[in-house]
């Protein structure tokens, strides 16, 4: 009885527990990733046993306990990790996956077969505007040619001036390979599940068939009575004689791109996707090598006569000849600048005939293994002129002296003795049907479903040997890389639905990045039609995408708002498209506000100002999102506030939209401190504080007075220096010591003498001399090209990050390759001599001049740039003049849109810990100024006092915004970015050392500087200083240069604690802690000083009291092991326990 | 910026999953805490031996006796713990524990260039452009900062040390100066061997430091802003200076620190030199629950008069200190919750050069693995039958890093975000090397 109910629920279980379901759900979203292959996190779901056993990491699952199984935490919304990785499933499939899961989790194997696919019946017609050559192939007598374009086949005949002898049809899918037997009685060709074999009256002779997928390579056996093919994974062989199948082994996991035999005949070689070739006995079809080092898919294989050694071409640019027995790479050849997708042994072993992705068909003779003392053999390259396009195989003749090439698009050129003798063009190639074009539809598709995001195919060497170029920036790769590429593998236009991308992106067959594309949605139907169509690039005349516009483009929003924005993509002929669904929507700040995949903005609980960034095929736009404080503060509030200068009334006004109040004013001790630390890097000391708290002049004009005494302090100079020097300064170990010297010194003197900045940026950017002599010259020593020196200028001193722009288009800005490259043109006729860097010494001296000429090349295109500035016309360069000239002449002009900016960002970003933009050197019209308005009036300001950097920094000193407390109010506690109260910032690592070294009256020494040199006056970064590393300081050798890190770490914290140099510093003979604890100082004057000298104030009464009761506690302790001195250890305590408060560390 | 938010215990949004929202309700800090430790004790910690330069494949795990002179050097191969497995007869100590450990014979990539070769191996990932040989560079998250990010500070000790020196790309690059290591330069193998700031300076006793702890708590007075929209630097503060404090007071961390309570025939047996106290100190870190440890130890770019250099102290030190290290790690049944990993940038010419050494070959290279689960006794991958190139079961740094961070309980393929926003993957690719995983 009890068997039988077993029996029964065995039998309905599933049923009941929505088994088919959760198995499709597994299949789809976890095997692509979780199969006995690749076993993802040590994990297999494909069994039931693998599920059960889970990884290393615990079980996947416990039957009938869904909430504790790891499977089902791990999809739910906001895990971590979570799964899977680039999705997330519905709730209705999450629940599904539950019930499942408590229902014991049956497992039905039934429902994870694959429906068998149905053969396609009937191919459909190829459109004629797909061409491609993929497989040509020479009579052994060298007389014939046969080749294929599309699914027709032509012979010709080599010795009556290349004239078509016939024409076979047949194939439907684009013909994939060609073999002609060694006797010259049959032609074989591959294509979609069928090879056909033909006479050599061109008829038919046998067609075979059974295969799973498209034919790529076929090969006679030497005796002529067997054919070896390859479709898929698998290799087959075949009776010449009645087409009979004789055997099939699966060779590979991935396609076989190419067969060889040995001449022998005893050796089969495959070439296959999945980075190996393989060596197999024909006898016993055992493998007898596997070869491993490539990188990319093997295209190509091809025996030496005598079957020992192979060579191999390959998708990773490489031909590597092998020796079979040791498996020893001999050779590694490096010249393809592509794919190598076929290649060839002449018959006499002395040479290799390869094709390329590159467009050139090249013959290597003299192939020499290396020798073992360096790392690659050689080979003499011979380039065959003439080919252009993608060549997707190649053919030679027994005599060496015929050589044929095929590409994409269809040409056929053939080389006699090396030179090129004649092209069979394609018959002039029908233009793409329809109207889907790559750029304009399916280009947008794919980067909306995240194909070339930069963790997907768009990554340094793609993904699975699938590239797409970082945001689209070449998007004439893409489509090469989609259409033709791999042998056209990705596409099937005589069957769209069987194309490899059209199957991967809506999860037909097993993809890691899971379902990007839903099947039968709107994205599926064009991408499939495109394909059929003739996958246009772009079509005659098509309009071009000019602008984006987004609405609504600047908003007012209540808090916990939401609002769908809309894209309208404008084109030149004056249309207009919706493009919502297919653009790309950021947030600057996603704790303001938040946008989804849709255009669906979400408010935060913050008031303040966000902005929305929209991305759509190179174009940005942005929307402004505003959100005022849920509690109105009456306008007589800001009415009464006191204004010092123009800064006040433009933060005022944006405090009043935003629904902020600021602090009050600090306390005077608060403005000394901070004006000194902010302005010349150094604590007051005990007498400069005293002298000031003690003046009783009224606060404007007391505050005015130290403003002026601080603008005047020599240590001015260095402070400044010490920030620029993190924007350009070298890495000693690679443009020399002697040279970061001189570069240091320059920048001190250039910050003491108060040199104007225009005058600063003209020095920097037309830099000429030696290194050894004139600083500027140095940046040049280490920013040896046009881009670097391009890269470094345009941070430095227009304030843009156009870095991004150099590898691909600026995601977040309309900055495109060609404005960064144009930028660097400015650059390219910078030269130099003398003696260049030799790491790690770089000893000698170099001088950088205006050589008079070279160019730039946009990187894509290859187009010769002319300078121009970015967001500017072409640059007015005189014959003869520096380029670099005209590029300060613009940047200098009162209406830069940048340089102004940028300096006055970077100067407040200084007094207030975080600039109007930030980070202060991102400026771009996708990251706005938080109050734009003050960032212009500052900027125009700046032009009117002639870029007198004191200038600007008095008036920003006395404006009350600086002086504002550091205590917030009950309106802008959440303020972090308005500037409505002062923020803390941690002192930077050079400025906190020489404080402590203030503050305990002992200096610190430094290697390479004079005694009693200050932190700030170290010059580079490998002056050895463990403070300093612990607190940080730009390391150059970091690329790009890091900002400085100022978030708090643990190491830090320890080094205050328990560094053995401060504890001396304490504890020194001659430091301050022993002068006060041996003088006649009352306790009370002891803290008076050490808080005059660490924290610019004097204590209160409540710390007079507590500091007191502390020197009182030490002279009790009985069991003080520094007993005879008391008052010493208490007063090394007391100066400890100030330098580790939050008051000594940070700038308030 | 898809970092991982820390609420002021220092606790990550998954340690409150993993505790989950009964236990945060019902539970006290100190039993989270406790939960924390719980759940960090079943990971696994990890020592790498760097050895940088370049160690030669053909003079330590990867011997080719039967090669031509000129490729097969002056030193024979021995027989080793593993039946069939030779290494270089120079190294007897490590034969011994062959049958702990696992050598991959096959890992290979494309930079002869130590900058770029260091990188790679100790990032998982090549320079974006070609560096000098001399370069310092980091472009990316090391092994051991990539750690600190993920598992954060635990017990109050830095996740991530190194000793000796940090290593050329063993930095944190945008993952921020919080997860740089923690290096101790001072020399364990020293008398007077004190670890830098983690064990109070000379002179000041225990009761006195918490005197001065209460001092500076009473008098710093400086507003704290509690409220977290505020992000107040002056909280974080705070909560590095606490963990400091715990460091400090934590007795089983400063046990740790000290190497002289060391049984001294347990620290002769790791050898007394540099090097082999450092592997001894290492292994006392990760004992109290270091995460990531790095021993660092160079001059192994031998251009000149390789068999001299490696017929003597230089070599010995190396041989007798890692042995020592699987040994006693074994012996204390933590083999299985440590990982060891021994490697250097790449291996070296097959040829032997006119001056008697042996330069740059990233070709081949040969990496020691233990611990972790990594099975015993076992040589993954061959080169050829003369050594210049991996040829079977070939792995890349890649699958290298993978393997590493999998089994770290890292996930080697999620996506971090640089400074500037830029994502990048941690990992670009590889797949697990699976015979470290049976």
């Amino acid at each position: 009885m009890k068997a039988a109910i077993y029996t029964l629920l065995l039998l309905v279980g599933p049923l009941l527990a929505g088994t088919p379901e959760a198995m499709v759900l597994l299949k789809a979203n976890c095997f692509s990733c979780h199969n006995p292959e690749k076993e993802k996190g040590g994990l297999d779901l494909t069994t039931r046993a693998g599920l059960l056993r889970g990884s290393d990491e615990g079980k996947a699952i416990i039957p009938g306990k869904a909430p504790a199984s790891r499977l089902i935490q791990v999809i739910q919304t906001g895990s971590d990790p979570h799964m899977p990785p680039k999705g997330q499933l519905t709730p209705r499939a999450i629940s599904m996956l539950e019930n499942w899961v408590n229902a014991g989790a049956p497992w039905d194997a039934t429902a994870l077969k694959d429906k068998p696919r149905p053969a396609p019946a009937k191919l459909g017609k190829l459109p004629p505007s797909y061409t491609p050559a993929l497989a040509v192939t020479l009579a052994p007598d060298g007389k014939r040619l046969a080749l294929a374009r599309a699914n027709t086949i032509f012979i010709h005949d080599l010795t009556a001036k290349n004239k078509r002898i016939a024409t076979l049809t047949g194939h439907r899918d684009a013909v994939q390979s060609l073999a002609w037997s060694a006797d010259g009685k049959w032609l074989a060709s591959g294509g979609y599940r069928s090879v056909r074999l033909w006479n050599t009256e061109w008829k038919l002779a046998r067609e075979l068939t059974g295969f799973a997928g498209r034919v790529t390579a076929i090969v006679f056996s030497p005796d002529n009575t067997t054919l070896f093919t390859a479709d898929d994974g698998h290799v087959r062989t075949w009776s010449v004689a009645d087409g009979k199948p004789a055997s099939n082994w699966q060779a590979h996991q991935d396609t076989v791109y190419g067969l060889a035999l040995s001449r022998d005949g005893k050796q089969i070689a495959t070439a296959s996707a999945d980075e190996t070739a393989k060596v197999w006995s024909v006898a016993d079809k055992n493998a007898t090598a596997t070869l491993e080092g490539h990188h990319g898919a093997v295209y190509a294989v091809a025996f030496k006569s005598d079957g020992k050694q192979l060579a191999t071409g390959s998708a990773d640019h490489e031909m590597l000849v092998w020796d079979l027995q040791s498996k020893q790479k001999l050779t590694e050849v490096r010249n393809h600048k592509g794919g190598v997708t076929a290649l060839r042994w002449t018959p006499d072993d002395k040479a290799l005939v390869t094709s390329c992705e590159d467009g050139l068909a090249r013959i290597f003779t003299d192939i020499k293994p290396h020798d073992g003392a360096q790392r690659s053999g050689t080979a003499k390259e011979r380039k065959l002129a003439g080919a252009s396009g993608r060549l997707h195989s190649i053919a030679t003749s027994a005599d060496t002296k015929t050589v044929v090439a095929g590409n994409h698009a269809g040409d056929v050129f053939i080389w006699q003795n090396n030179r090129l003798t004649a092209t069979l063009k394609a018959e002039a190639a029908a233009e793409p049907k329809g109207k889907i074009s790559f750029i304009k539809d399916v280009l947008p598709i794919l980067s909306k479903a995240g194909c070339s995001a930069g963790s997907c195919h768009a990554k340094a060497g793609g993904q699975h040997g699938f590239q797409l170029s970082v945001f689209a920036y070449d998007t004439h790769k893409d489509w090469r890389e989609i259409t033709a590429d791999a042998h056209g593998r990705r596409v099937f236009p005589a069957f769209p639905s069987e194309s490899l991308i059209v199957k991967k992106a809506t999860l037909a067959m097993p993809h890691e990045g899971g379902q990007r594309i839903k099947p039968g949605s709107n994205s599926d139907r064009v991408l499939r039609q495109w394909i059929r169509d003739g996958m246009a690039y772009q079509h005659e005349g098509e309009p071009l995408l000019t602008h984006l516009t987004v609405e609504p483009a600047a908003r007012i929003y209540r808090m916990g708002q939401t609002q769908h924005l809309k894209v309208t993509a404008h084109f030149s002929n004056d249309s207009r498209r919706d493009v919502t669904a297919l653009t790309k929507f950021v947030s600057n700040d996603t704790e303001m506000v938040a946008v989804d995949e849709a255009g669906r903005v979400t408010v935060g609980r913050m008031n303040g100002e966000g902005t929305l960034v929209v991305r759509y095929m190179g174009q940005v736009a942005i929307a402004r999102v505003t959100v005022p404080a849920a509690k109105k503060i009456p306008a007589a509030n800001y009415a009464a506030l006191p204004a010092n200068n123009f800064i006040d009334e433009l933060a005022y006004a944006q405090f009043q939209r935003l629904g902020l109040l600021p602090s009050e004013l600090c306390s005077d001790a608060e403005f000394l401190r901070r004006a000194s630390l902010d302005t010349i890097g150094r604590l007051p000391t005990v007498e400069e504080a005293r002298t000031f708290l003690d003046d009783k002049t009224k606060s404007p004009a007391k505050r005015r007075a130290l403003i002026e005494r601080l603008l005047k302090h020599p240590a001015y100079g260095d402070y400044w220096a010490n920030k620029w020097a993190d924007l350009v300064r070298p890495n000693p170990d690679r443009a020399g010591l002697k040279s970061v010297y001189v570069l240091d010194q320059w920048l001190r003197e250039a910050f003491r003498a108060n040199q104007p900045m225009d005058q600063f940026a003209r020095a920097m950017i037309t830099a000429s001399g030696s290194t050894h002599r004139f600083g500027p010259a140095v940046v040049y020593r280490d920013k040896r090209t046009p881009d670097e020196m391009a890269k470094i200028f345009s941070q430095a001193f227009l304030g843009t990050r156009l870095e991004c722009a150099r590898c691909h288009n600026h995601p977040n800005e309309k900055w495109t390759q060609s404005d960064f490259y144009s930028l660097a043109a400015y650059f390219a006729q910078v030269k130099r001599k003398g003696s260049g860097v030799s790491p790690p010494i770089s000893g000698g001296t170099e001088f950088f001049y205006h050589g008079g000429s070279g160019s730039v090349k946009h990187p894509v295109t290859g187009n010769i740039l002319a300078p121009k500035p970015p967001a500017g016309p072409p640059a007015q360069v005189a014959v003869g003049a520096d380029p670099r000239a005209a590029l300060v002449d613009w940047i200098v002009r009162p209406d830069n849109p940048f340089f102004a900016r940028a300096m006055v960002n970077r100067v407040w970003g200084v007094y207030f810990g975080r600039g109007l933009v930030n980070p202060v050197d991102d400026l771009r019209a996708s990251n706005p100024a938080m109050n734009a308005a003050l960032l212009d009036a500052l900027a125009t300001h700046f032009v009117k006092i002639k870029f007198d950097q004191k200038a600007l920094i008095r008036t920003v000193m006395q404006s009350r915004l600086y002086q504002l407390s550091h205590t917030p109010n009950e309106s802008n506690t959440a303020d972090t970015r308005n500037f409505s109260r002062m923020y803390l910032r941690r002192l930077r690592a050079e400025v906190l050392m020489d404080a402590i070294n203030d503050v305990t009256g002992v200096p610190s020494s430094f290697a390479a500087t004079w005694p009693g040199a200050r932190a700030i006056e170290t010059w580079n970064f490998k002056i050895s200083s463990e403070f300093l590393d612990a607190f940080g300081r730009p390391n150059s050798s970091s690329d790009p240069p890091c900002e400085r890190n100022t978030s708090g770490t643990i190491i830090q914290a320890l080094h205050l604690m328990h560094g053995d140099g401060l504890q001396k510093k304490i504890t020194h003979a001659k430091g301050r802690a022993r002068r006060l604890a041996d003088s006649k100082k009352t306790v009370a004057e002891i803290a008076d000083e050490v808080y005059l000298a660490a924290l610019s104030r004097r204590p209160t009464k409540n710390e007079i009291v507590f500091v007191e009761k502390f020197y009182q506690g030490h002279n009790n302790a009985k069991d003080a092991e520094d007993g005879e001195n008391n008052r010493r250890t208490a007063t090394e305590d007391f100066i400890w326990a100030i330098i580790n408060s939050a008051e000594f560390v940070f700038n308030h | 910026m898809n970092r991982r938010k820390y609420n002021c215990a220092g606790m990550g949004r998954r340690d409150f999953l993993q505790v989950g929202l009964g236990g945060m309700m019902g539970l006290g800090l100190a039993d989270l805490l406790r939960a924390r430790e719980a759940q960090a004790g079943k990971k696994i910690n990890c020592i790498l031996v760097w050895l940088d330069g370049g160690p030669s494949h053909y003079e330590t795990f990867d011997p080719k006796p039967d090669a031509p002179k000129e490729i097969r050097g002056e030193f024979g191969a021995m027989k080793t713990s593993v039946p069939g497995v030779s290494f270089c007869d120079k190294v007897p100590h490590l034969a011994k524990v062959a049958d702990k450990v696992t050598i991959v014979r096959s890992i290979w990539h494309k930079d002869p260039n130590h900058g770029g070769g260091n990188h790679y191996m100790m990032t998982g990932r090549p320079t974006p452009v070609p560096v000098n040989c001399g370069a310092f560079v980091t472009f990316h998250p090391s092994f051991g900062s990539m750690t600190s990010y993920e598992r954060g500070v635990i017990k109050g000790l830095p996740p991530y040390m190194s000793l000796g020196r940090m290593t050329r790309s063993g930095g944190p690059n945008f993952l921020g100066a919080e997860h740089a290591p923690f290096v101790i330069k001072a020399d364990p193998n020293n008398k007077s061997f004190k670890v830098r700031d983690v064990v109070l300076p000379q002179g000041i006793s225990e009761s006195r430091a918490e005197n001065r702890q209460v001092l500076r708590r009473e008098l710093d007075t400086l507003l704290r802003i509690t409220d977290k929209v505020a992000k107040d630097p002056a909280v974080s503060f705070d909560r590095f200076n606490a963990q400091g404090v715990d460091l400090i007071t934590s007795t089983a961390a400063q046990k740790a620190f000290d190497i002289s309570k060391e049984d001294d025939k347990v620290r002769d047996a790791y050898g007394r030199n540099s090097l082999g106290q450092r592997m001894l100190l290492a292994r006392r870190l990760t004992e109290v629950g270091v995460s990531f440890v790095t021993v660092y130890y160079g001059g192994w770019d031998h251009h000149t008069n390789i068999f001299k250099t490696l017929n003597g102290k230089f070599m010995t030190s190396w041989d007798q200190g890692l042995a020592a290290l699987i040994n006693d790690l074994d012996v204390r049944g933590q083999l299985d919750d440590t990982m060891v990993v021994c490697l250097g940038e790449f291996g070296r010419t097959p040829k032997v050069n006119k001056r008697g050494g042996r330069d740059h070959w990233p070709g081949a290279m040969s990496v020691l693995l233990a611990g972790a689960g990594i099975p015993r006794g076992q040589i993954v991958g061959a080169t050829d039958a003369k050594g210049y190139y991996a040829a079977e079961n070939v792995y890349t740094p890649e699958d290298f890093a993978a393997s590493l961070y999998h089994k770290l309980g890292i996930d080697p393929h999620q996506v971090l975000h640089t400074a500037t926003g830029r994502p990048v993957q941690l990992v670009d690719g590889g797949s697990r090397i699976k015979e470290l995983f049976a």
